[in-house]
């Protein structure tokens, strides 16, 4: 996915949550220079996870220009076909 | 002995029933289904349109494409059933929930330079957005 979303960096933001309200941001952002991302790492508030039913970590949500949800998963993840597939498909939605 | 023939038969029988049966035609006509027999709307009480979704953290929202995806028992999309509701015109209601095809809730997070992203935000910025969820341990 890191590579796919370099292509389209500039159209879809990409933000790590922690998946946990008592993960630290500092473990995160830990976590994050270690596995080389370039996406900022953030703290969920109040409610959010319970919201989006975020119940297991590596839970990704993908919304579109209108606030639609596109995509959601959990554990795996899509092929590189994929990920570019979804990444057009929300850029698309912002015309 | 005064013998009734065809000329009088109808004179005098057929003719007075047929405006009798006329009559009442009218009367009841107004009224009554042009078959004789009630269809299913009228058969029906007329309802509103309710929506209830059956999660509370459900709602509804305007404005966006309606795609709801079919497992999600907890889809309410708003149909105007009333004989005098508006019209609604380019707007179609989504729920808002966490389900693909769902319009996402509004969330808060705060970036670990102090930053506070709203959701509002992004979506005044029609910002497609990518949330990947994650914990060390």
């Amino acid at each position: 996915m890191k590579e796919v979303h370099s292509e389209f960096e500039n159209d879809v933001v990409l933000y790590v949550v922690s998946a946990s309200p008592i993960e630290s941001l500092s473990g995160l952002e830990s976590y994050r220079l270690e596995q080389g991302y370039i996406w900022p790492v953030a703290a969920p508030e109040g409610a959010m996870l319970r919201d989006l039913n975020v119940t297991i970590r590596s839970t990704k949500i993908a919304f579109d220009a209108d606030g639609i949800i596109r995509y959601r998963a959990s554990f795996g993840d899509a092929d590189v076909d994929e990920w570019r597939e979804l990444f057009a498909e929300l850029v698309a939605s912002k015309s | 002995m005064r013998q009734i023939g065809p000329g009088n038969f109808s004179s005098r029988v057929v003719y007075p029933m047929l405006g009798i049966a006329l009559l009442l035609t009218l009367a009841c006509g107004a009224s009554a289904s042009p078959t004789g027999v009630l269809t299913g709307s009228e058969l029906t009480e007329p309802t509103q349109a309710k929506t209830e979704p059956s999660d509370g953290d459900v709602a509804l929202k305007a404005g966006a494409q309606a795609v709801a995806e079919p497992s999600g028992g907890a889809v309410a999309v708003e149909v105007g059933t009333e004989a005098n509701a508006e019209p609604m015109v380019g707007a179609v209601a989504v729920a808002v929930g966490n389900k693909v095809g769902q319009q996402i809730a509004d969330f808060n997070i705060t970036l670990i330079d102090g930053t506070r992203v709203t959701s509002v935000e992004l979506l005044a910025q029609r910002q497609p957005t990518f949330l990947f969820f994650f914990e060390t341990w």
